[in-house]
Formats: structure tokens, sequence, C-alpha cells
């Protein structure tokens, strides 16, 4: 690779340490929790001795370095380790979550924009006006909503009142997936929605006061190229960046919106996974999750430097 | 020079450009008229924030809408009798590019960072005519090589921040000739470049004015450009046309003290003298202007009436020579002046 997208093969050099870094907070914090999986196993049947048993059986008994030594050596050769909790491994554990909430992301990312995209457009086209108005406050009171709650509202309005969509669940089938998962997705998006208004309206309104967008309309072209092709096309550059960093920050929502929504994702696994304190699932999910916010970044950066040729990111 | 006896191919009169701010109601362009014959050059000289700029600006109809309010009339030849300040937006964009065309000042930020520098000028061909790709793309090529960019067809694939300030200008250019317009606005196209390429700049504009028989207006603060450029040369001060005349009695025989303070004002490089004559004080803010002349303040041959009165643009010589000024007779007088106290350099 040359030119704006040389920076791309160093970049996956650098995720290497970022990745190692990674794994050393997820164990050691882990492992800073207070709580046993012993207990959580065993139950009223605890005993010393039956816990130092499954202590002995999990590894828990080695000094913490060994147990990280043991957790780097599986993870290199593809492994997490088995669920102390479910009589399975966690990467599949994992493997079987993981479609839910990827979809879960993608698709609020995509209903953010849908929104978002002629929401802040038209703010920054009629600014001061009844709309830039309306969308202003309406971004900041979605935006001021707690998910879980917001959720809470949706589900009672348009699951249970107008009975429109499903009260939970995933479905079966992609269509499906997509009808279970309208109304969480709009959860999340219109929390999201808000940063991307407000950011694409300000980066108009920037963009329209450029000298070229001058120079293109006394070129005596229409105003709506004048506004596509060269006020949107730059002010979308910076929309960009901000949609990357805040997709990954979502993963966060998507821990609490599952569970409102009972989503077989990987927050809900995540969060019954730290109850029970079945580690290898809760570093397993942590690490994937960690992945996906470094994938997403790399992406963006890709992306910014397709959509401007003066990014370099040498 | 000028052919008074020329058809206008621009007439502005009494135009009027203010700007809601604020701090209050900003008279950017206060009542200026002026024509500009068929292949004439005007220059329009004053300092930053005189309104030179506002004035092309509201020609072209680029001032937004609100805060800005123009009144007056503009009227192009070859567009009917219609005052451009009342065309509504498709009118405008008919206007553009065909029958008149602008330059700017800092090409840095007037090239679309994000297009191909091809594309940006294809943009200006497909503008009015409706042609194949492949002809679009022989114009633009044609184009570049008749503002002086070298290798085009290479050239044309590049971005912007690949090109020099020298270079983007020669695209603006190119851009701006693509229409073949009758007036081109040429607003400090120089400005924001080293003084070789300035020369190189300025003469190419010099040669396609000539080529295509255009009209232009020039706006610039550099006295030296507009009198290798200009047959004609409107000066303004605070909003207002201060004095109007063909280029070589303007910078022979100015009537306006602004005119001569500015003209003394130039250094001389054969000049003895260590010092350079500057004018005393600042123009005034546009906002709550006092009556009376707006130069009066900063004038050394100010009298009372002049601070109370204002008064319009008075003959003062042959060939459509005005000043603003009660005293454009004294004014070439050395002992009308008192003494200059310098300010040091």
């Amino acid at each position: 690779m040359t030119g704006r997208f040389g920076f791309l093969g160093r970049r996956v050099l650098q995720l290497i340490p970022v990745v190692v870094g990674i794994t050393i907070l997820v164990f050691f914090l882990l492992h800073l929790v207070p709580g046993d999986p012993a207990r959580q196993i065993l139950g009223q049947h605890y005993t010393p001795k039956a816990a130092a048993e499954i202590h002995h059986k999990l590894g828990l008994d080695q000094p913490l370095w060994t147990q990280y030594r043991i957790f780097m050596d599986r993870l290199v050769h593809g492994e997490l380790g088995d669920s102390v909790y479910y009589n399975q491994s966690a990467g599949s554990l994992i493997a079987e979550r993981l479609p839910a909430t990827l979809l879960l992301i993608a698709y609020a990312g995509v209903l953010a924009a849908l929104v978002s995209i002629p929401m802040g457009i038209i703010a920054a086209l009629r600014r001061g006006g009844i709309f830039d108005q309306a969308t202003r406050i309406g971004t900041l009171i979605t935006f001021a909503m707690p998910p879980f709650w917001f959720g809470i509202i949706l589900i009672l309005f348009f699951a249970l009142k107008l009975q429109l969509f499903p009260v939970s669940g995933y479905g079966h089938g992609f269509s499906d997936h997509l009808w279970h998962l309208f109304l969480p997705a709009l959860t999340i998006a219109l929390a999201f929605s808000t940063i991307l208004t407000r950011t694409l309206r300000a980066s108009m309104l920037s963009t329209m006061r450029m000298d070229f967008v001058d120079t293109a309309r006394i070129k005596g072209i229409s105003r709506t190229t004048v506004l596509m092709r060269h006020v949107v096309r730059n002010a979308i550059v910076s929309i960009v960046v901000v949609f990357g960093i805040n997709l990954a920050f979502l993963v966060g929502s998507t821990v609490i919106v599952e569970s409102v929504f009972s989503i077989p994702g990987l927050g809900q696994l995540l969060v019954a996974a730290v109850e029970s304190r079945d580690y290898p699932v809760v570093q397993g999910t942590t690490l994937v999750l960690a992945f996906f916010v470094v994938l997403v970044n790399l992406l963006t950066d890709v992306v910014h430097a397709a959509l401007d040729p003066r990014v370099s990111y040498e | 020079m000028t052919d008074s006896a020329a058809p206008a191919v621009l007439e502005v009169e009494d135009l009027r450009t203010y700007i809601a701010t604020d701090a209050g109601v900003v008279r950017a362009v206060d009542g200026v008229s002026f024509t500009v014959g068929e292949r004439e050059i005007l220059g329009l000289v004053g300092e930053s924030g005189c309104g030179k700029s506002v004035t092309c600006r509201t020609i072209a109809g680029l001032m937004p809408s609100p805060p800005a309010r123009s009144t007056g009339s503009v009227r192009l030849a070859g567009y009917g009798e219609r005052n451009l300040l009342d065309l509504s937006t498709s009118e405008l964009q008919r206007l553009r590019g065909e029958h008149l065309s602008m330059v700017f000042q800092d090409p840095m930020s007037a090239l679309n960072p994000v297009m191909r520098v091809g594309a940006q000028i294809e943009e200006a061909v497909a503008a009015h005519e409706k042609l194949s790709g492949r002809a679009r793309r022989t114009r633009a090529i044609e184009l570049m090589e008749r503002v002086g960019i070298p290798v085009p067809e290479r050239r044309m694939r590049d971005y912007p921040h690949q090109f020099s300030g020298g270079m983007r200008q020669r695209v603006l250019i190119a851009m701006a000739i693509a229409g073949r317009p009758k007036l081109l606005l040429a607003d400090e196209p120089t400005t924001a470049l080293d003084v070789l390429i300035q020369d190189q700049i300025l003469s190419l504009l010099l040669e396609l004015q000539r080529d295509f028989g255009m009209s232009m207006i020039l706006v610039s603060h550099d006295l030296g450009v507009i009198g290798e450029m200009c047959d004609r040369v409107a000066v303004m001060y605070a909003g207002e046309i201060v004095e109007l005349s063909d280029t070589a009695t303007l910078l022979g025989g100015p009537r306006h003290p602004y005119t001569i303070s500015l003209l003394r004002s130039l250094p001389d490089v054969t000049s003895q003298s260590r010092y350079l004559r500057s004018i005393g004080g600042a123009p005034p803010a546009l906002v709550d202007l006092p009556g009376g002349c707006r130069f009066a303040p900063r004038c050394p041959l100010a009298l009372d009436r002049c601070r109370e009165w204002d008064t319009e643009l008075l003959e003062a010589g042959a060939g459509g020579h005005t000043a603003r000024c009660w005293r454009h007779e004294e004014t070439r007088r050395e002992d009308a002046w008192p003494e200059p106290s310098y300010e040091s350099a």
C-alpha cells in the first residue's frame, strides 16, 4: 500500500501491543474484583474443601502470573478456556452471542445515520428556524434520557400499546431479527443521533462559510449541486470520525439495552458471566469487545483517508 | 485608455449593502455608482474594510441575505433591463459563469479540498453546456493549458493541496473563464501570492481579458497593481467612492485628499526621505457613521463644514474625473496642506 493508505500496514502492526495491553488489563482487573467462582458454583453446598478442589480444577490456586501465562498460552492457540458455569468453551459461547450484538450495533449505526444526516443538514440550512430549534430540543431530550429508561418507554408505547414491535427477543431469520431489534436499535440510535446531528450541523455551518462554496456558486451550477457536492461532501468528513469514535463507545450501551430487551447478545452474556464470576467467559467477552473497538477505530481512519485526500497518518 | 463613449457592460447605481450585525447595521457599501465599459478594466482601490470586496460580492449575488440587504440597481449588458439585485436563485445561476464570473482572493481556500482539480474545472465547463464526459475533459485540459498549467492531463487528477498558490490561482482563473463571461470580477486576485507570482497572474489576467474581450473589475489595495492594469480607477473610503477617474489622471493629478494621502504614503525608492508618510488615524467604524465627510476626521484639509455636511461626487476635471470633496480645487496646491508631521518609520 502506498500513498494515502500507506499508514495501514503500520497501523495493523501497532495493533499487536494494543491487544497485549488489553489482555493484561482484562485479566488483572478481573482478579481485583472480589468474589469466588467456587462459591457461585457450590452455592449452599460450599465447604472450604470442595472450594479448594474447584480452585485446583480451574487453576485458581496457581500464582496470578502463572494463570496469566496459561491464559495467554491458550489465547495464542485461539482458545479462551472453558466456561466455569456452562459445559461449553467460552469461545463457542461468544461465537453464539456475537452476531446479535454486531447486528444490534450496525443496526443502531444505520438508524442513527438515517436520522441524523438529514436532520443535521436541514437544521444547518434553516439555521435558527423552527426545525433547527425543534431538533436542538428533541435531540437534547433523547440524549438526556438513560437508555434503559428510554428503552422501557419505547416498549410500553410501540410494543405494548401499539403492538407494532415485539417486546423482547431476537427472532429467527434475518428479517425477523431486524423486526425484533428495531426498538433496541432505536434506543441506542436516538442517543447516538444527538451527537451526530449536532456535529453535522456545526460542520455544515462552518463549511458553508468556506471560500470554495462561493467558487462553486459563481460557476453557475445549481444550488443542490453546490450543497451536495461541495458543502455536504466536506462536512461529512468530520462526521465520519465522530461516528467511528462513538460507534465504538456504543458497545457499552448494548450491555444495558440487551438486558432490557432480553437479546441473547454479548452484553447479556457478559453481565451473566460477571455475576457468576465465570472468569474465562468475562475475559473472552471483554477481549472480543475491546478488539471490536480497536477495529472500528482502524476502519474509521481508513474511511477518513478515503474521504479526505489531505489526510496523512504518517 | 478608456473611451467614455464605449457602451457600458455594467451599470451600478446607488448601490447600498447594509449588513445587520450584533453591533448594529454595518453600511458596508453606501451609495456607490459606476459603470464598466466594454473591454474596460476598472480598478477598485481602498483600505481593508472600505467595501470594495462587498461591492463585488453584491454584484455577483454572493452576499448572504439575511444578514445583508442591498438596494440600488446593477444592470449588465445582455441581461435585459433586469436589476441583478432582483434576480431569483435560478436566474442568478444562469447569470453566473456565462455572463459574469469571479476570481477570489485566497486560492488556498477557494478550491474544494476533497475534489480533484480536473473535476472542479469540468464542473464549471458543464455548468452551461451539455457536453459528453470526453468533451468536458478536453475542454478542461484546454482551459488548463490556456492558463499555463503544465502537463494538464496529469495535473487534473491531483487534489488542490498538491498545487502551489500560484497554480491554484490559475485553476481558479480557468474555472472563471470557462463560460466565457463578459464581466470578470477579480477580488484581490494576487494579494495572497508572492511578488513574482503576482506579476505572472496579473499578466495572465490581462492577456485573457484582451483575448476574450472581457470587461473586468479589479479589486486591490495596491496602487502599483492598479496603475499597471486598469483603465479607470474608483477610490473607495468607508463604503463610498471618493474619487473616480481614468488611471493616468488619478495617479498623476489626484484631487481628493484621501487619494493624495494614499499616493504620498507609497514608499518611493528614489526619494531621499527615510520616512514613510502614513495617514494618521483609522477609518471610521461603518456602524453609526457621523454626519459630514467620512474622511474629515483624518483629513489635514478638513474645514468645519466638512465635518457637518457630506458632499456628492463633484466634477473635478475632464473625462468624468469626479471627487467627493468641497476643496478639490485647492488640494493640488502644496500650500493648502499643513506642514506634514512625520511619523518615524
